[in-house]
């Protein structure tokens, strides 16, 4: 007979540890809950003591140091977390008021020693701060945390120095982001966006020593959102080298967004291309730039055989002129009934209800 | 006689193996559970999601709804999704061969007009017979279609979609107003990924407002409470822990997102279908790992997403019995990739767990208790031992239920009053004493349904959700005049 399935007592032990886990489970769930509430009821008396100060403040009374000094250094947390949403909306000066409650009081001594923290809990806390009072004196330890190994304390010393549109550590972001496998060029763009244009200037100048083509490419979607023209004749180059696919696309994007007419011959050429996503963009940029010349070849690329090439072919022969617009509604209302009138069908009966 | 006891202690034995494999599973995707919801909830923290409305480089979303037969709830739906926050998207409501008022309802309540529209097929699905835009609302176009299910419904609008993300929800699920701000982000923050999954939570005894969740409650019905506690599982530490291996087989069928181009690289959902959210996330990485192993779905463990729970058993056991079926027919499907090395914990334990556990699970537990029965009479396994055992592994159960209520605590916090939370850990104990074994023999129903010819979907019956009934205030667009036959000819 088995030993095991005729003895309890391991069982039983088993049964005993599971039970007290289940007590100290429910111990601290139990635990958590209450700490919130305790939480909760301080954050909402701390508010409406807070929210009459800070009214008064902003209606020119007080400073900004007597303000924070009516409040306990443990309360700092809630009267952050208060200003985030007033910080994030409000414009001119009732925001630079805002600021000085971060900028020139102990709050500010605050925040740094949280980003001096080892913990990325509270560096990200202070970077975040720091960054949304654009308290440009932490820009150096900002810079400095940049080197952090942790990607989301990279990113968030990144956001907080580009919301202080210190473009001077512009560098530094591109640097160090190479470290980070994880990191999306959609993250990065929307750090680079946080900057205002004038980044513009040095992503300029790093587009032309830049050696890393997904930097390259990043760097032109970047100038694409701020419509920076004077980039046009640097990157006319770099999209005829078609050095990856990546980099031709957003050059295309780029061209097509500030409509740079110099550009229309090189576009021309990516109408023939062999991948369909390049002649798709390279039709788009087509309608946008207005190269004249263009709509036959166009026309033609209505019979591509990639759906998205035919689409935006006809959707860009909808927009030329009164006369493609009129040789597309042809084809659409043509017999026999083929992939590319349904296509034409599609994109009229879209625009005119759009348009109309 | 001597062998046939021999075997029923062997098997006593499997069984117990079964049961130690199982809790070690469990105990690690718990750990693992507990370790992403903190990165996430960390990360998210100062995350401002509506930052995408400034910066543009957002990808815009087409939302598909299929609906079948939703003249009742239409209306409503359609009025919350085109409330959205999300600077560009499309919102498609597949009308698939409904016998009721569903587009009558449409036509009514958002002046859809008939477009000449003929859509061109990149993935086969029945005739779309026609599509409809709304002047009043740009962003809104309906189409009518022969029924083909609700696979065929979402190939048909993919078709019709020209986004590179396309989101999937169920007409009578509620869904929270920044979704997909939420559900685009995985997508900005990881070009591999072709595939998120959304949250689901259970929206029976919350109040309901204008479409939307007003305040968080718990059903009066235990049945339903029961079921909260199990999704809190199945999504809090289910999902989570195989996130990790990126291993996620099933996303919710009630909210997910895909890209575009994948989707139409897969040849899209397939139709006739038990189990379609399965099997589609399983073709996904069978297929696209193949040419990119870095290849991701993965999911937001943020609840976006509230769903009817059945409130009646016979419609209960409807929904897991074709839940099996739908699991096993993917696992079947796709059995190629069972311990294939080449899609790394995908193939080597993934899909070997739900194989085991998931499939044949309820059939070795059920078996088991038959077997464990059987011993004691037999006199292989003494009542003390047999009830020891039975208790281990029901607080066991209570275990995992109390740990999704702590993950829950810690993290999102839905529940807010004290009563739920007492009586979400009351579920999570009751429910082990029945509940469980229901959904164990309602599985083994599915099985045993499936492997004996009867494949069909069953019929299902949802009572809907309360709500108030206020006027839905939607941004309306400058209205013009449609004449697309005069433009066109």
């Amino acid at each position: 007979m088995p030993e095991f399935l005729s003895s309890t007592g391991h069982v039983l032990t088993v049964i005993f540890i599971l039970l007290v886990f289940i007590y100290l489970l429910i111990l601290f769930i139990f635990i958590i809950r209450i700490l919130e509430q305790v939480r909760e009821r301080r954050q909402k008396n701390f508010i409406k003591r807070w929210e009459e100060k800070i009214f008064e403040y902003l209606a020119d009374k007080g400073n900004p140091i007597s303000i924070i000094h009516l409040f306990p250094k443990s309360s700092y947390k809630y009267l952050l977390q208060n200003l985030r949403g007033y910080l994030r909306t409000l414009k001119g000066n009732d925001w630079t008021k805002l600021s000085k409650l971060i900028n020139d009081t102990k709050i500010y001594d605050y925040l740094l020693s949280q980003l001096s923290s080892k913990r990325k809990k509270k560096l990200i806390f202070g970077a975040y701060y720091l960054g949304l009072a654009k308290s440009t004196r932490a820009k150096f330890i900002l810079r400095k945390k940049l080197e952090h190994k942790n990607e989301i304390v990279f990113l968030s010393c990144a956001i907080s120095l580009a919301r202080m549109n210190e473009s001077d550590s512009l560098d530094d972001i591109l640097n160090e982001v190479v470290k980070f496998k994880k990191i999306s060029r959609d993250t990065l763009l929307s750090v680079l966006l946080e900057y205002d244009e004038s980044v513009c200037e040095k992503l300029f100048i790093r587009l032309d020593v830049e050696k890393s083509l997904w930097l390259k490419a990043l760097i032109i979607s970047a100038l694409r959102h701020f419509k920076y023209t004077p980039a046009a004749p640097v990157i006319l180059p770099i999209l005829v080298k078609e050095e990856s696919i990546e980099l031709v696309i957003e050059s295309i994007k780029y061209f097509g967004e500030i409509e740079y007419l110099d550009a229309s011959t090189a576009i021309r050429f990516f109408l023939i291309h062999s991948r369909p996503d390049i002649k798709a963009e390279a039709i788009k940029a087509a309608v946008k730039i207005g190269a004249g010349g263009l709509e036959t070849r166009i026309w033609s690329l209505i019979y591509d055989t990639d759906r998205n090439v035919k689409v935006t072919a006809a959707e860009a022969m909808y927009g030329f002129s009164d006369n493609s617009k009129d040789k597309l509604k042809q084809l659409a209302y043509s017999i026999p009934n083929t992939i590319e009138s349904s296509v034409a069908r599609m994109i009229i009966s879209e625009k005119t209800i759009h348009l109309n | 006689m001597n062998t046939i006891i021999e075997i029923i202690y062997y098997y006593n034995y499997l069984v117990l193996f079964y049961f130690l494999i199982i809790v070690t599973i469990y105990i690690f995707l718990n750990v693992i559970s507990f370790r992403n919801i903190s990165k996430y909830t960390k990360k998210i923290k100062y995350v401002e999601l509506k930052e995408i409305f400034r910066l543009h480089n957002f990808k815009p979303i087409t939302v598909i709804v299929p609906a079948y037969n939703e003249e009742n709830g239409i209306v409503e739906s359609v009025r919350s999704l085109l409330q959205l926050e999300y600077p560009d998207y499309q919102l498609i409501v597949v009308n698939d061969g409904s016998t009721d008022g569903t587009l009558e309802q449409l036509f009514e309540n958002f002046q859809i007009r008939q477009a000449s529209f003929s859509p061109y097929y990149e993935i086969d699905s029945q005739p779309i017979k026609a599509v409809y835009f709304s002047p009043a609302y740009p962003n809104l176009v309906v189409i009518d279609k022969a029924k083909g299910g609700k696979a065929d419904s979402i190939n048909a609008a993919i078709n019709i979609s020209r986004n590179p993300l396309i989101t999937v929800t169920d007409a009578d699920s509620i869904l929270e107003r920044d979704c997909l701000l939420k559900i685009v982000r995985p997508f900005m923050e990881d070009d591999n990924i072709v595939a998120v999954g959304g949250t689901e939570r259970i929206a029976n005894g919350c109040k309901v407002n204008k479409g939307y969740i007003e305040e968080v409650g718990l059903s009066k019905s235990w049945l339903v409470r029961f079921q909260v506690v199990e999704y809190l599982r199945a999504f809090l530490f289910g999902r989570n822990g195989f996130d990790f291996l990126n291993g996620i087989l099933i996303i919710s069928g009630a909210f997910s997102c895909f890209r575009r181009d994948a989707l139409i690289e897969i040849g899209g959902y397939r139709t006739g279908s038990v189990g379609e959210d399965m099997e589609i996330v399983v073709r996904l990485h069978k297929e696209l790992r193949k040419k990119n192993s870095k290849t991701r779905v993965t999911f937001i463990p943020d609840p976006v997403c509230w769903t009817e729970a059945p409130e009646k058993i016979k419609t209960l056991s409807l929904q897991r019995v074709r839940w099996q079926k739908g699991t096993i027919e993917s696992i079947r499907l796709h059995k190629d990739l069972f311990f294939n090395p080449n899609y790394g914990w995908l193939g080597m334990l993934v899909f070997p767990y739900y194989t085991f556990f998931e499939v044949l699970g309820p059939f070795i537990e059920i078996s088991g208790y038959v077997v464990f029965i059987i011993s004691y009479l037999l006199g292989i396994v003494p009542l003390n031992f047999a009830v020891a055992f039975f208790m281990a592994a029901f607080l066991y159960g209570v275990v995992l239920s109390t740990l999704s209520v702590c993950l829950e605590e810690l993290s999102f916090k839905k529940y807010t009053k004290v009563r739920h939370l007492l009586i979400l850990l009351a579920a999570s104990i009751l429910e082990n004493f029945g509940y469980r074994q229901m959904t164990t023999f309602w599985r083994f129903k599915g099985f045993i349904e499936y492997y004996t010819g009867k494949r069909d979907w069953g019929k299902m019956e949802k009572k809907g959700f309360e709500q108030k009934n206020e006027e839905v205030p939607i941004k309306k667009f400058e209205t013009y005049q449609l004449n697309i036959k005069d433009e066109a000819s």
